[in-house]
């Protein structure tokens, strides 16, 4: 009904000729959603949201100097807009489009996608099953149905416990259209949840947060994720404080290691390439530090379309462009620029779209090599930042372990910072690989030269 | 000064909204709704390109909000449906009794109610909407290229963005109406040397409108000076040290030390330390803390919160002793507290928290350059990236992309980049030893609960020195 009134607002508008809408873009999205949030084992509140948003970009192109030019302006529209608001509203976006004058690229004409996304496992579950298989997993650690990776003695006196927790299930489906006759329509169910687990210490209580991103009822990463969780609370209830540490490795692992492959990727992009806030380029030994010298561990990186139990996966991009799983560096090297098209057809590279994931090879150390000798292991971080354009990171401790050769053992405050642009050349990464929240990539990560700032002798 | 029209959606269906709520009102123990038309636009310009679209806030859309025999629901839609209000108000009711039977549920004090009617139109100088979209992406254009000279400054981006805010609450004795302008701006620029890339950037933000931008303007020369600097930028030894936080900084730490660790639903989930510190020393004499969206105008200003309760202003710390939190109704109920008006969402979509709205530290009596004069050896910070809270064990983290060196009271011209600061809220309260006599509070951004739920909040305050751990 909407497309309707809106493709008749666009046929109205170029009808005038006042400024023609030469290309257009419309995809809608319409969203259901339980949520539920949990303080202990009760329900606080209970949620139903219906969304339904359409967003429109619309592309005029103009001449100047005998070359082409295309602006563009993305609007909005909500099912309660009336035929004469979007109306409007696209003649506001017309209007705008038309005083950008951008180099001109195409759309993507009609394809058929190069990769088939099998359904989501909450499609076999009845609608009041899928909330409370979310729950039981998620609760089942604590409830004991799974074993806590901690010893029992630590368990027994720290009572590790999940404090509150919330969780979202969206259906999300999205039609897509374009000018150029692509249309295609695609159904996501999108999970979330994010949790609190506390445990008693000498202290008072302490507590880690932690959040899971899913598009499967896949009870073991679930139990996995509050699980995993509810053993580290229990050695933070034990944890000493950080020591004043210097010249001993530190093992990223999980968010923070995706997050330093992520400065890769994000690096790799034809947009970062095309805009310079990528010092890559092209074929280039993407690797080296300043100072020089071979990589320690090559990276071999893919832009991925799909990857199970991740929500982001799409056989398309937002350009409408079909994607396809594509090696980016190998070796060290970068082979191929993943990123919107349109940065592509201003490079002069070929067009591979823009990725949502990606995946990286398994690395040369074992986690039990990697943690054979002394060694700092954060695990959780106040807020681990690690800034995307210049690769500087860093973030207090919530809980680490630190491993002196002979005694591992938690510890807890202080700071590490560091920048991937120094460390690249010597990082190692694990041959074990798990999927984090984009990306299917190793374990963990092994930097030597990251600052580390104690808080204790 | 141009006062801000309600939006004509929600003014066409609030008799609509009236009749629905009349007819619920039977149906429940409590009902409200709460309904959105929030409009934006965003202009920005990067290499070889400058855009327009609409930026993350804008959203039209209700939420009905029920208590029966305690306990609580919501139900979320874009759209009045039905052929009449009589059919909707069976929908919503249908949507709110099923989830009210989940056994499960909690039980809580009745939701206020008392008689409230009043409306608020915010004014800005020059009008976004109205204005020429080539001409604001030719400013913006205009900016990022005086920074960009292609030697040390490699790429810059700059960003303009507005929401016209527009909102209604409407429950049997309530009818709530509000509608304002905010706008933020951006120039971030890089500086690369070799392989190394040193990122920075200037904000500006309130509740304005176009003329914003000249105050971004104004930032060029500083901006160009301190990319130049970054790329010379040492690392910190680490360690504790005295240290003199800007504005931004210093807000920020009040907002994740003090703000995020009194929003009154970590106490109901038992998640806060300073329900144990209520009436007890926390800070030293220096250190007097408010919130509230009413008392100053930026961008966590308003008339209402998403709750229907009128804004308030909470002394938080006075004086270095705790005094009390800020409360989204469900928790003050559970806890029997005052209700302040933080009750916030993201969206009609999101659920309401306790949030901050503008949060700050009061200014003292000294000006910065005696403040600076008696640093021994630290460290001025400044251009706050991030910060995060940890309310129930009080770990601070603050990172920030400029340090200059203080020794002996003077700066060395040594600049580090980029800065962890951490350390324990009260120890770094405790240590706060002047206060700045100036006062600047900025909105740019947006302040999440963990890592979602996006609310406009501003934060600021005077310069403080005080000591943190630096690394």
């Amino acid at each position: 009904m909407m497309k309707k009134t809106i493709l008749a607002a666009i046929a109205a508008i170029n009808a005038k000729g006042e400024a023609n809408i030469a290309d257009w873009r419309l995809v809608g999205t319409t969203v259901s959603r339980q949520e539920e949030y949990f303080i202990r084992e009760k329900t606080e509140q209970l949620r139903a949201v219906d969304e339904v948003r359409y967003s429109l970009t619309v592309y005029v192109d103009s001449e100047a100097g005998g070359k082409k030019f295309r602006g563009e302006a993305t609007v909005g529209i909500q099912p309660s807009h009336t035929k004469a608001e979007v109306e409007a509203k696209i003649g506001q976006a017309v209007f705008a489009a038309s005083k950008s004058k951008n180099a001109w690229f195409d759309l993507p004409g009609p394809t058929a996608a190069k990769v088939s996304l099998p359904p989501s496992g909450f499609e076999g579950l009845a609608a009041d099953a899928r909330m409370e298989a979310l729950r039981s997993a998620l609760y089942a650690p604590e409830a004991g149905a799974g074993a806590l990776s901690g010893d029992s003695s630590t368990e027994s006196a720290t009572k590790p416990r999940i404090n509150s927790l919330e969780l979202f299930l969206s259906k999300e489906k999205k039609t897509f259209a374009n000018s150029k006759g692509l249309e295609f329509s695609d159904l996501t169910w999108r999970g979330y949840s994010e949790f609190v687990v506390e445990a008693d210490s000498a202290r008072g209580p302490v507590e880690l947060f932690d959040d899971i991103e899913f598009s499967d009822p896949d009870e073991a990463r679930l139990r996995d994720a509050t699980g995993s969780r509810l053993a580290q609370v229990g050695d933070r209830a034990l944890a000493t404080p950080m020591p004043s540490l210097s010249d001993i490795p530190v093992i990223l692992s999980g968010k923070e290691a995706e997050d330093l492959f992520a400065w890769f990727f994000g690096n790799s992009t034809t947009s970062a390439i095309f805009t310079k806030a990528s010092p890559f380029t092209l074929g280039a030994y993407v690797q080296a530090a300043d100072k020089g010298g071979e990589a320690a561990d090559p990276l071999d990186m893919w832009a991925e379309p799909y990857l199970r139990g991740l929500a982001a996966s799409s056989p398309f991009d937002a350009d409408g462009f079909p994607l396809e799983r594509t090696q980016v560096i190998q070796g060290g090297y970068l082979r191929n620029l993943v990123g919107p098209i349109r940065y592509a057809d201003w490079l002069g590279v070929e067009r591979k779209g823009s990725f949502p994931l990606f995946s990286v090879s398994p690395g040369s150390l074992t986690l039990a090599d990697m943690k054979a000798k002394p060694y700092l292991e954060p695990v959780m971080f106040s807020d681990f930042r690690l800034d995307p354009v210049t690769g500087d990171f860093g973030a207090e401790m919530r809980l680490a372990y630190w491993f002196d050769g002979e005694r591992r053992r938690p510890v807890t405050g202080g700071s590490i910072s560091g920048s991937v642009t120094e460390l690249r050349s010597t990082m190692k990464r694990s041959f074990e690989r798990g999927l984090a929240t984009r990306s299917l990539c190793p374990r963990a990560v092994l930097l030597r030269g990251v600052s580390i700032t104690g808080i204790g002798r | 000064m141009i006062q801000r029209p309600h939006s004509v959606f929600l003014s066409g269906e609030k008799p609509t909204l009236q009749e629905i709520i009349r007819l619920l009102s039977t149906r429940f123990d409590y009902i409200s709704v709460l309904g959105t038309d929030d409009r934006g636009i965003s202009y920005s310009a990067t290499p070889g390109e400058t855009r327009t679209y609409e930026p993350m806030w804008v959203q039209r859309g209700f939420v009905f909000r029920a208590q029966k025999a305690g306990k609580i629901a919501e139900y979320a839609c874009p759209i009045i449906g039905g052929p009449s209000p009589a059919e909707f108000a069976r929908v919503v009711e249908g949507e709110l009794e099923r989830l009210l039977a989940a056994p499960t549920a909690m039980s809580f004090a009745p939701l206020p109610d008392e008689p409230l009617v009043e409306e608020f139109r915010g004014s800005i100088e020059e009008d976004p909407f109205a204005a020429d979209p080539e001409a604001i992406l030719a400013r913006l254009t205009a900016i990022r290229e005086r920074i960009t000279d292609g030697k040390i400054v490699v790429m810059a981006q700059s960003r303009y963005e507005c929401v016209d805010v527009s909102r209604i609450f409407i429950s049997p004795h309530r009818s709530l109406f509000q509608s304002f302008t905010w706008s933020q701006a951006y120039l971030f620029g890089v500086a690369r040397k070799g392989q190394q890339s040193k990122m920075s950037y200037r904000p500006v933000s309130g509740r304005k409108g176009l003329e914003l931008l000249r105050s971004l303007e104004l930032k060029v020369p500083e901006l160009t000076q301190e990319l130049a600097s970054l790329l010379d930028a040492v690392k910190i030894e680490p360690g504790e040290y005295e240290v003199i936080l800007d504005p931004d900084m210093s807000g920020t730490l009040a907002h994740e030390a003090f703000g995020h660790g009194v929003e009154t639903d970590m106490f109901f989930k038992g998640r806060a330390k300073a329900v144990e510190y209520l009436g007890k020393r926390v800070g030293s004499d220096l250190v007097t803390m408010y919130d509230g969206a009413e008392g100053v105008d930026q961008c966590g200003s308003f008339l209402f919160d998403d709750e229907g309760t009128r804004a308030t202003k909470t002394k938080v710390i006075e004086a270095g002793i705790l005094l009390g939190g800020i409360s989204d109704s469900l928790s003050a109920l559970a806890l029997g507290i005052p209700l302040t008006g933080n009750g916030r969402r993201e969206a009609y979509s999101h659920k309401a928290y306790a949030r901050m709205t503008n949060t700050y530290f009061a200014p003292g009596d000294s000006k910065v350059e005696d403040m600076i004069a008696t640093v021994k050896h630290g460290w001025y910070l400044s251009r706050l990236s991030s910060g995060m809270e940890d309310p129930r064990n009080w770990g601070i983290q603050l990172l920030c992309m400029v340090g200059k060196e203080i020794v002996d009271g003077k700066f060395t011209g040594k600049v580090a980049s980029p800065v962890v600061c951490s350390g324990y809220v009260p120890d770094v309260l405790q240590a706060i030893s002047m206060v700045s006599d100036d006062f600047e509070l900025a909105g740019s951004g947006a302040c999440g609960k963990g890592h979602k739920e996006y609310a406009k909040v501003s934060s600021g305050g005077p310069c403080i020195k005080t000591k943190m751990r630096l690394g």
